[in-house]
């Protein structure tokens, strides 16, 4: 399936760079334009409507979600590129967002360009850049939204519906507060570090929790909590000790 | 730290307080206890002579004006007593035993002397050995034989040891008497002899009149009479020689005894006339009378009455004469007995009568005698009494010197008590301030090591932009496929990471090595925006970069703020200007950018962007914190604004503080 493309990135370097991966390792995208800022970016967009943009995050006079606060609508999928791991990475991360690393790994630009052919052929809706903005607008932490992508689709909840999370081989099973249970296919120590900003707490090497959500501890050489739900999650001894610094 | 260093502050006030009021209480107390000291010791050898001239004019005026003689005694003896003058002390009471002896009070004159003498031996005023004589006299008269032997025989042995003849001689004589009267006549007789042989030797006529006299006491004492006559009729001629008539008569007298005692009236009547002749003839009339009343004795044993009578009557004739009733009254109750016996028994009764008149007026004038000796006496007992006052004063003060000794001691010991207190409080003192300075310094040491600690891991730090910008760089020469490009700037990267890395370990590095390192990051960056800026690198050459040491990466991040917040927002090209100066001892080095400027790069932000925070120049900021604190290193850098857009930095190094690299 074609891919209508656009590169909006302020160092000609990178351009170059990117435009001549994915001419020789993404046959099924057609850079139709490359912008070298916001302002030239939101105008190359309007022209030519893209199927995906491959957004720098860090530009000169703007970034990134400067270029995304200014469009109405976001009805094309965004591929951030960044130079590293900085404060942007966690919320494209809890929104599902794609994104890849510069120096560009043609691997995971491969990956990238095929689970967005994938969602365009499924003619799946373009929410994660809607949840993105949300979060990025939302400065409360507590009303901050999660992408939680399972086998058939993506389920989004608010951070504070989680009950707890549990691992699952290499899935992870989220417990919500409205009872329903998710498989997630993505690891544990994914959500542990995407989450641990907010109220929660890897008691175990199994386990997340949402420190809201424990009713009680019950004793023991690592002990064991218990969730508003009435589960009941053992405790690492290792953690014990951090869990109950966080009580104090 | 602070904690530990306050609380060695707060012990060595405390300690220092409390050795202040220490020094105090040392410094008051034996000053006052000195003092008091030499109020006593003090001055000693200024009045002797007062107390000397004293005791003599008390000698002198003892005969006549007894009273005032003791007074003076009295004085010296309370200057000597008072400035502790034993010499003068000993004297006093040396004399004080003469006048007792002189008033007949031997207890008082034995006490005195033994006094004196107890000060002069502990003295050792050896030579002054009259005394021993004196006392064995006093103990004498007492009838203390032993110790009068005692005294006598150290005197003699003191007299003999300074071959003083005399004394020799009065100790013999002294000698023999307590022996005499002990009736060990055998000593005695040899003390007298000894006596007589000295004074034969010498020839000392009154010396032999007297030994004489001695040996024939002994010898009428051994009932040895004519042995005893013999000494006496020898002493009598010698004395005749010198005309000592005392002792011829004391001759006459014992011979007479004698005579008496065998009822030899012959040779008593021949003796005594001899002696009437002899004192008739010297004009002795109290010996004439006395001489008649012993012949008259001898007369009535023979019965010749009338001889007797004659004789006594001649006796009382001479005896009213002179005035001596003595003689008179026992001539008068010898005639009585001869009238009696020649029956004439009124003239009997009326001479007993007279005689009892006699007598009683010789007992009166005997009594009156008496008084005025015991006047003197009573003088003498208040004298002693306000000596003994005296003396209970001395042995007040003596305590008193005692006790203020004994206090000396004590105050003494205290002081080295308190010494040693305040010794070992200084020595805690120094242990706890060497303590505090350890602590302190392992402290500062902590934190220099924290700090040097915290240095490291600002310096190993490059911005991670630029290292990913550059192997972006490099990606995109791959990805243009130019290998020879690719190649190229990688290995200007390698170089530069390289150089950097290996001087990250490093707290200094020469000058030289950082302008390398900087003209390879220029052109870098220059390479990457080669269509936002040129340069110019400029080293002033007089600079000996080799010998100059400066932190590294000191510079590099605000090259890199110029390109990254001036010059990269710049429309057209900009120019970077780095430059390094010397002057005065201080490199300069310049950063100037005709970027946009601070205040504009900051308004371009959006808010977006503001989120995150520009790390390098924070950092570098905490560096040159650190390297001025650790290395007292003077570094000066001032950003302003360029004219008419952009920026200048001036890093000011003070060239004395880098020049050595083992800072």
């Amino acid at each position: 399936m074609e891919l209508k493309a656009i590169i909006v990135e302020d160092e000609e370097a990178s351009r170059i760079t990117l435009n001549n991966y994915l001419t020789k390792y993404c046959e099924n995208v057609t850079v139709l334009d490359m912008a070298d800022s916001v302002q030239t970016g939101l105008i190359a967009i309007q022209k030519h409507n893209p199927d995906v943009v491959f957004l720098d995050i860090e530009m000169p006079y703007g970034n990134a979600f400067d270029l995304l606060e200014s469009l109405d609508k976001v009805d094309f999928e965004i591929i951030f590129v960044t130079a590293y791991r900085d404060y942007a990475i966690k919320a494209l991360n809890l929104s599902a967002a794609y994104y890849i690393l510069k120096p560009i790994d043609i691997d995971e630009l491969v990956v990238a360009v095929a689970k967005i052919t994938a969602n365009k052929k499924a003619g799946e809706d373009i929410f994660h850049t809607k949840i993105l903005m949300d979060n990025i607008k939302n400065s409360n932490i507590q009303h901050k939204k999660i992408v939680l992508p399972q086998m058939d689709g993506f389920e989004v909840v608010n951070v504070n519906q989680i009950i707890r999370a549990e691992a699952n081989d290499n899935y992870t099973n989220f417990y919500l507060t409205n009872g329903k249970k998710y498989l997630v296919s993505k690891t544990l120590k994914h959500f542990d570090e995407l989450l641990s900003e907010f109220d929660f707490i890897r008691v175990h090497k199994s386990h997340l929790v949402n420190l809201q959500f424990i009713t009680k501890y019950i004793k023991g050489k690592g002990g064991q909590v218990k969730m508003s739900d009435e589960s009941i999650v053992d405790v690492s001894p290792i953690r014990k000790k951090e869990l109950i610094e966080r009580f104090r | 730290m602070t904690k530990q260093f306050t609380y060695a502050l707060l012990a060595f006030f405390l300690l220092l307080g409390s050795n202040i009021t220490f020094g105090q209480d040392k410094k008051n107390e034996p000053y006052q206890q000195k003092r008091s000291f030499s109020k006593i010791s003090k001055s000693s050898y200024q009045k002797p002579n007062e107390a000397t001239k004293k005791l003599k004019a008390a000698e002198k005026l003892f005969k006549s004006e007894p009273e005032k003689a003791l007074d003076l005694v009295h004085d010296a003896l309370l200057i000597a007593i008072k400035d502790n003058y034993l010499k003068e002390e000993a004297d006093a009471y040396k004399l004080l035993g003469e006048f007792n002896y002189k008033l007949n009070e031997y207890n008082l004159s034995y006490k005195n002397y033994g006094k004196a003498i107890a000060i002069y031996n502990k003295q050792g005023f050896s030579s002054i050995f009259e005394i021993y004589y004196n006392i064995g006299k006093s103990a004498e008269k007492l009838n203390d034989y032993s110790n009068a032997n005692n005294y006598y025989s150290r005197y003699l042995k003191l007299a003999k040891g300074k071959s003083n003849k005399s004394s020799q001689v009065k100790g013999h004589i002294a000698l023999g008497d307590v022996y005499l009267k002990e009736k060990e006549l055998k000593a005695a007789k040899q003390h007298y002899t000894e006596a007589l042989h000295i004074e034969k030797k010498r020839d000392n006529k009154q010396g032999i009149v007297i030994a004489n006299l001695k040996l024939g006491e002994v010898e009428e004492a051994r009932n040895n009479d004519k042995q005893a006559i013999q000494y006496y009729r020898s002493s009598q001629n010698t004395a005749k020689q010198i005309e000592d008539d005392q002792s011829v008569n004391q001759a006459y007298t014992n011979i007479s005894n004698i005579y008496e005692n065998q009822r030899n009236s012959n040779e008593g009547i021949e003796l005594n006339q001899e002696a009437l002749d002899y004192n008739q003839k010297r004009n002795n009339q109290s010996e004439v009378a006395a001489n008649s009343i012993n012949l008259a004795n001898f007369y009535i044993q023979q019965d010749n009455n009338e001889l007797a009578i004659q004789s006594l009557q001649n006796s009382i004739e001479i005896s009213d004469k002179t005035g001596d009733i003595a003689n008179k009254s026992r001539a008068t109750q010898v005639l009585s007995e001869a009238y009696n016996k020649s029956g004439l028994a009124e003239e009997a009764e009326k001479k007993y009568k007279e005689y009892l008149i006699l007598e009683d007026s010789l007992y009166k004038m005997r009594e009156r005698q008496l008084k005025s000796q015991n006047l003197k006496g009573e003088m003498l007992e208040n004298a002693q009494n306000k000596l003994s006052l005296l003396e209970k004063d001395k042995q007040l003060s003596e305590k008193t010197i005692e006790l203020l000794r004994q206090e000396k001691l004590i105050q003494e010991q205290f002081i080295s008590e308190q010494k040693v207190l305040t010794y070992s409080l200084i020595l805690g003192l120094i242990v706890l301030i060497i303590t505090a300075f350890l602590v302190y310094r392992s402290n500062k040491a902590k934190n220099k090591a924290n700090q040097l600690l915290v240095l490291k891991s600002l310096r190993a730090q490059m911005n991670p932009h630029f290292i990913f910008n550059a192997l972006n760089s490099v990606n995109s020469f791959i990805s243009k496929s130019d290998e020879r490009a690719a190649n190229r700037y990688l290995a200007d990267f390698s170089r530069l990471m390289r150089d950097v890395m290996e001087n990250s370990q490093e707290d200094f590095i020469s000058l030289a090595k950082e302008i390398d390192i900087l003209s390879m990051y220029l052109k870098l960056e220059h390479h990457r925006f080669n269509d936002k800026f040129d340069y110019s690198f400029e080293v002033d050459e007089s600079i000996n970069t080799e010998e100059f040491f400066i932190p590294p990466m000191l510079i590099q991040p605000y090259i890199e703020n110029a390109v990254w917040h001036g010059l990269r927002y710049k429309k057209e090209k900009g120019f970077l200007k780095v430059s390094i100066n010397q002057s005065n001892k201080t490199i300069t080095v310049t950063i100037i950018d005709d970027g946009i400027g601070r205040e504009k790069s900051q308004e371009l932000k959006t808010e977006n962007q503001k989120i995150q925070k520009s790390t390098g120049l924070k950092n570098i900021d905490s560096r040159l914190k650190i390297i001025s604190d650790i290395y007292k290193a003077k570094l000066d850098v001032e950003i302003k604004d360029n004219e008419p857009t952009g920026t200048v930095v001036t890093v000011k190094i003070l060239q004395e503080n880098f020049i050595k690299k083992d800072i």
